[in-house]
């Protein structure tokens, strides 16, 4: 008998695998219902999971990234344009310091000269995968890959080396950080030219090109400790979720209505924090949205093709010029597999800071943010979809039909996450 | 086989309070029995949740029980390590037999965005590190137990709000 | 509309990789190949391959019947053309040799040299034991030729005398081969990859491969003919994409032409299933056939003049999933479940409305269990609760058992996830360890079945016999008949034993377990390719080679055409595949080429559902339906 019981009662706790339904949707959110200024639950709680991180994530596969001295000598070098191959360009040239780290255009790139937006540098250490197909996995990492592009800085890191070794700050300051610079005597021009190593790069020894690819990795890892400083302003978001965390109801009536309504409905109805969720207000990773694209854009392998470049390249997290090749963001990118279904896929794009970094998505393809909500929305500019299509690209993304008076309180909210005024918004 | 025994003794006096008394003395014994045996053996057919986070699943042919935990509240955007001890006639695994883990959301058509590994442990237990559920919503959980050339997959669901 | 042409243009233009200024003059003139010249209908043959000649123009290989023809680069196809040896009824692959002669592969494993009338000349050995040659090429550095092994999955390198040189595994369905420069190239269509190493110094290595599965430039599906061009560049009959890519040295997508054929049997530049594509690189005309077709088709430099079509410029990223050629219906429910190996996927469909509704789908080409490299014959098990069905997975040699908990109610949406993996095999290990089954060579899984108490009976192609297993996917038996059985086309379940239409044989049987040899229903059938019982006794089969659907009476007698004839019509078929009969008499036949299902019900009315463009009345009807099914979906 007891026996028995004993059985019964564990049966009980069994959990089976319950029907398959149609997911119940994410919490009951009512944008009829009125919502106070520190909001109910659980969208104050879902609100406040956007917090801003205080300081960027670790990034043990550079040991340098939260040193100062490393993080003022990468200053110096992110307007350096003596790191281009004409001597014109620099990483500040796109990234303007004046213009919320962007430079306002696309750029072609590659093989198909597929364009690229220019993305903001604002709170870029916050980032899990560099690039908008994520073809880099560290921030120094990223750091190098324009400058020595073909379509952006056009350098050499045997030019960069030399550069440095001629400039008596750039060169003090690096050897107080790094230590003595490798033997620059008789190397070749360049290493690398039209993509391709030149002959000169191949007949070094082995043991030399290690030497000198340390060093130019060492000059990414202190452009990226300065680029980990680059904390983007506070916003008036941010002002927002403090005074939410602070239960201070009379600083969070400050926020406009109408941003707080937009807020509701990017946590609700229009489910934007399904993707832009956490402190980047990006989920980190990589989503097809269908998109329409023709052209050269119909040729962007996205993902697809940033794994594969990822996985071989010397300077990924687990090569051997990272200082954590063992560890998490190295085991990341390992276990990285080709997945065509993540062809066409790109980072979803962080929120912040928005105003004033026009145009959007990765090709540039969408002018203003009433355009982006459209794409959502309406699916308005996005590939048809549904049955007969393909399994191909996000199967969640549906019409959402917004009110005029909602995609203006959708913008709102995304202008407060920007701590630039915006532009008045065209009509159409 | 303990037979179910319909009949317990009854008293002269207040015969149905004996009987409640008798089952809830049992029922307290049993749980003892059950605790203290827990960390010495495996019960004889089925295994009990351990507590929060603890998921039971069984496998679709009843082959395999998989007790699998996930961190209560499941983290959203954060990576864990799921973890487990697979059962076979109430028995742990042995060692050869292979057990991997994975995760995805059949209604978006997405799995785990990095991919996880799962390493064998020892007494049927099973890890997969840097697992990251990146949206909310349903995750479907399937564990495969691999014996030789049979696959058999157990799986369960878990909701992330 | 001028301005079209150069954003066609454009991409090629810009993808010069910096080579010699005379190379980029060609470069550019092979990236604007595509326009579509001329189509030749090769009818009834199929062509089966095809290579350019030095002097200009193109060899082909036919076959039913097997012959030798020629084709000029303007478009002329000679009426001449010559019987192949008796031996190369089934021709896979041709190659030029220097004094006007050709070397030939047979699908049965034979290489051959042919003169220019087709007669032999001799044979040369080849690999040893049985292989099934899948495609042909000359060796690199020209000394000597490349062959592929379909049934181990091999490549070889032949000497001139034809010895095997050197040998490579590791390949799943190696469907074309080709030099380039130092390196070798294999398509394979299990791994839908292009697969590239130096002989020298490598071992060719699947991971590292070129391209996944997928529709977007730079992706494949089932890639099959490959062709070199000037030591440096490939054509890549890209078969279920429909298209023919264009890769260089590298690997890289540079370029492609062709586009799914929308209407059946559509021409002009429009590719349907290409197998083969073979480059006169001095006119700069790429030569493409599509047995589906019985067709070749000529492709030349885009005249600027011409506008692009707008299907050209609109680049899709998503595979057209077809019906394949197996399909089951759930005893005593409302399930259809069909194989497409186009999308690497399994579809349920709701069968019993107008149009039959997709409720759920699984797979994905991948090796991972729930995924697939050509799923084949499919079956359900006996009992509903829940329903399971099994699935042959023929690339990654396995048997997967999915099952369904779908509550039977109106239900207008699809379900993700409503299907569920039970359980797998590993065919190959399981060969292996149970000592009856074990041989030499590796399974192929094709037709499956699942018959009474659960038995389920898998055809191994590779060694020509019927495997028996449990619920369990444990071994309980086998069916062969050596003689008898050359390939298991098709199985269905009868009472206690199994109807088998054997399309190599030509022959339908009917096995029993317990006893050692099948009953011979009809030992001179042609090509049957479906077979099944009806509940009224009579046997209906399909016969790939005339489109028809036929009836043996009950107790035997001359088999009567129900449904036949090539063609898209009321009553035709085009390469028609699996029949499965319902318990109410209802035939279900896959008319695999016409991309279509027709449901003959008991009352002989015929119902068809499909792709739009191959149904009677254009589409019309099925539009109407699904105009309605939508609108109650959005109501939900």
């Amino acid at each position: 008998m007891m026996v028995m019981l004993l059985l019964s009662l564990l049966a009980l706790t069994i959990v089976q695998d319950p029907p398959p339904s149609v997911p119940t949707p994410s919490p009951a959110v009512t944008d009829e219902k009125e919502q106070g200024p520190l909001l109910d639950e659980p969208l104050r709680r879902l609100a406040l999971s956007l917090r801003r991180a205080e300081t960027p994530p670790e990034d043990r596969t550079n040991r340098f990234a939260d040193d100062p001295a490393a993080a003022q000598l990468g200053q110096l070098l992110f307007s350096d344009v003596e790191l281009s191959g004409d001597g014109k360009i620099s990483c500040a040239t796109c990234h303007r310091p004046d213009q919320q780290l962007v430079d306002g255009k696309t750029h072609p790139r590659g093989f198909n000269q597929i364009p690229r937006d220019t993305p903001t540098l604002h709170d870029v250490a916050g980032h899990r995968w560099w690039g908008w197909d994520g073809r880099w996995d560290s921030l120094w990492m990223q750091a190098l890959g324009p400058i020595e592009e073909v379509d952006e800085m056009a350098g050499d890191r045997l030019q960069v080396l030399r550069h440095l070794a001629a400039t008596k700050e750039l060169l003090q300051r690096y050897q107080a950080i790094f230590g003595a610079l490798p033997d620059l005597a008789s190397l070749p021009e360049r290493a690398i030219e039209a993509g391709e190593a030149t002959t000169g790069w191949k007949a070094l020894s082995e043991a030399r090109r290690r030497q000198l690819n340390r060093a130019f990795t060492n000059i990414g890892k202190a452009i990226a400790a300065y680029e980990r400083t680059l904390r983007g302003p506070a916003t008036p978001f941010d002002h927002y979720l403090e005074a939410l965390a602070a239960s201070d109801s009379q600083v969070a009536a400050e926020y406009p209505i109408s941003a707080r309504r937009g807020l509701i409905l990017f946590l609700g109805k229009a489910k934007c924090i399904r993707c832009h969720g956490g402190p980047m207000l990006s989920d980190g990773e990589f989503h097809d949205t269908g998109i329409l694209t023709s052209g050269r854009t119909a040729r962007d392998a996205g993902r697809y093709g940033g794994i594969q470049e990822l996985r071989v390249h010397p300077f990924r997290s687990g090569g051997e010029y990272s200082d954590d090749p063992q560890g998490d963001r190295a085991s990341r990118t390992e276990r990285l597999q080709r997945d065509a279904a993540l062809w066409g896929a790109f980072r979803t794009s962080s929120l912040r800071y928005l105003v004033g970094t026009a145009p959007y998505f990765h090709d540039g393809g969408m002018a203003d943010l009433r355009s982006v909500i459209r794409f959502y929305t309406w699916r308005q500019g996005a590939r048809p979809s549904g049955a007969g299509h393909s399994h191909q690209g996000e199967t969640m993304l549906t019409r959402i039909p917004l009110t005029r008076q909602e995609e203006d309180d959708l913008i709102h909210f995304l202008e407060s996450l920007s701590a630039v005024e915006s532009s008045p918004t065209p009509d159409d | 086989m303990t037979e179910f025994d319909s009949d317990p003794s009854a008293s002269s006096e207040s015969p149905g309070c004996i009987i409640l008394v008798l089952v809830v003395f049992s029922l307290l014994t049993g749980l003892l029995m059950l605790l203290f045996f827990a960390g010495c053996q495996a019960p004889p057919t089925a295994v009990a949740p351990q507590g929060p986070g603890w998921k039971s699943l069984i496998s679709a042919d009843g082959t395999y029980q998989v007790m699998l935990y996930i961190p209560d509240p499941t983290p959203l955007n954060q990576e864990f390590t799921a973890q487990g001890t697979v059962f076979k006639d109430g028995e742990p695994i042995s060692e050869d037999v292979e057990v991997v883990f994975d995760g995805g959301m059949p209604q978006h058509a997405h799995g785990l965005a990095v991919p996880v590994e799962t390493i064998r442990r020892p007494a049927g237990g099973f890890a997969a590190a840097g697992v990251r559920f990146h949206m909310g919503g349903r995750w479907l959980l399937t564990v495969d137990i691999i014996e030789g050339p049979h696959l058999e997959r157990a799986r369960g669901w878990v909701e992330i709000r | 509309m001028n301005l079209l042409w150069i954003l066609f243009l454009w991409p090629g233009l810009n993808l010069t990789p910096a080579p010699t200024s005379d190379l980029v003059s060609d470069l550019e003139t092979h990236l604007t190949v595509g326009f579509p010249l001329v189509s030749r209908s090769l009818a009834p043959a199929l062509p089966a391959a095809i290579c350019a000649l030095e002097s200009g123009g193109f060899a082909l290989l036919t076959e039913r019947p097997a012959r030798l023809r020629f084709l000029s680069s303007a478009g002329t196809l000679k009426d001449e053309s010559w019987p192949l040896p008796d031996l190369f009824s089934s021709p896979r692959g041709i190659q030029p040799l220097r004094r006007g002669h050709f070397i030939i592969i047979d699908r049965a494993g034979h290489v051959g040299e042919i003169d220019r009338q087709g007669k032999l000349v001799r044979m040369l050995p080849g690999p040893e034991g049985r292989w099934q040659a899948g495609a042909l090429s000359r060796a690199p550095g020209g000394v000597g030729w490349l062959v592929t092994d379909l049934l181990h999955g091999r490549l070889h390198q032949l000497d001139l005398d034809g010895n095997v040189h050197q040998s490579w595994s590791g390949f799943i369905e190696p469907t074309g081969v080709c030099s380039v420069g130092d390196h070798i190239w294999v398509s394979d269509r299990g791994w839908h990859r292009l697969i590239r190493f130096d002989p020298r110094s490598q071992q060719p290595d699947p991971q590292q491969g070129i391209g996944d599965h997928g529709a977007a430039p730079g992706l494949l599906a089932s890639p099959m003919g490959l062709c070199a061009v000037e030591d440096q560049f490939l054509w890549v009959s890209d078969r279920d994409n429909h298209r023919v890519q264009f890769f260089n040295g590298r690997g890289f997508s540079m370029h492609y032409f062709g586009i799914h054929s929308m209407l059946p049997r559509e021409a002009m530049g429009r590719l349907h299933y290409p197998t083969a594509v073979a480059y006169d690189e001095k006119a700069a005309i790429a030569a493409v056939i599509e047995p589906s077709e019985r067709r070749v088709q000529l492709f030349g430099v885009r005249d600027p003049e011409v506008a692009v079509a707008a299907a050209e410029l609109w680049q899709r990223v998503d595979l057209v999933s077809h019906y394949g050629r197996y399909w089951a219906i759930q005893p005593g429910g409302r399930l259809l479940v069909v194989s497409e190996p186009d999308s690497e996927r399994l579809s349920v469909l709701v069968r019993d409305l107008e149009i039959p509704f997709e409720l759920d789908d699984v797979g994905g080409a991948g090796s991972a269990p729930g995924r697939f490299r050509t799923p084949m014959g499919v079956d359900f098990l006996p009992g509903n609760d829940p329903s399971r069905w099994v699935v042959a997975d023929r690339g990654n040699q396995r048997l997967q058992m999915f099952q369904i908990t779908w509550k039977e109610k109106p239900s207008w949406r699809r379900e993700p996830a409503l299907v569920q993996l039970v359980r797998t095999v590993d065919m190959a290990r399981l060969v292996q360890q149970h000592s009856p089954w074990q041989s030499s060579v590796p399974p192929r899984l094709a037709a499956l079945a699942c018959g009474e108490g659960g038995i389920i009976a898998v055809a191994d192609d590779a060694n020509e016999r019927i495997l028996l297993l449990d619920r369990r996917f444990r071994p309980v038996g086998q069916f062969e008949s050596a003689g008898l059985l050359k390939e298991a086309t098709a199985i269905s379940a009868d009472g206690n034993g199994f109807l088998v239409a054997d399309a190599i044989g030509g022959a339908l049987l009917r096995f029993e377990p317990g006893q050692l040899q099948p009953e011979v229903i009809d030992g001179d059938c042609r090509m049957p390719v479906g077979v099944d019982r009806h509940p009224d006794g009579s046997i209906w089969y399909t016969n790939g080679a005339n489109h028809s659907l036929l009836r043996i009476p009950p107790g035997g007698g001359k088999a009567q055409t129900i449904l036949g004839g090539g063609g898209t019509g009321e009553r035709q078929l085009f390469r028609p595949r699996a029949v499965r009969i319902d318990e109410d008499g209802s035939v279900w036949v896959l008319d695999h080429g016409n991309h279509r299902g027709v449901v003959i019900d008991q009352d002989g009315a015929l119902r068809h559902f499909g792709s739009e463009p191959y149904l009677p009345d254009g589409g019309v009807r099925m539009r109407q339906l699904k105009l309605q099914q939508k609108k109650l979906q959005e109501q939900r």
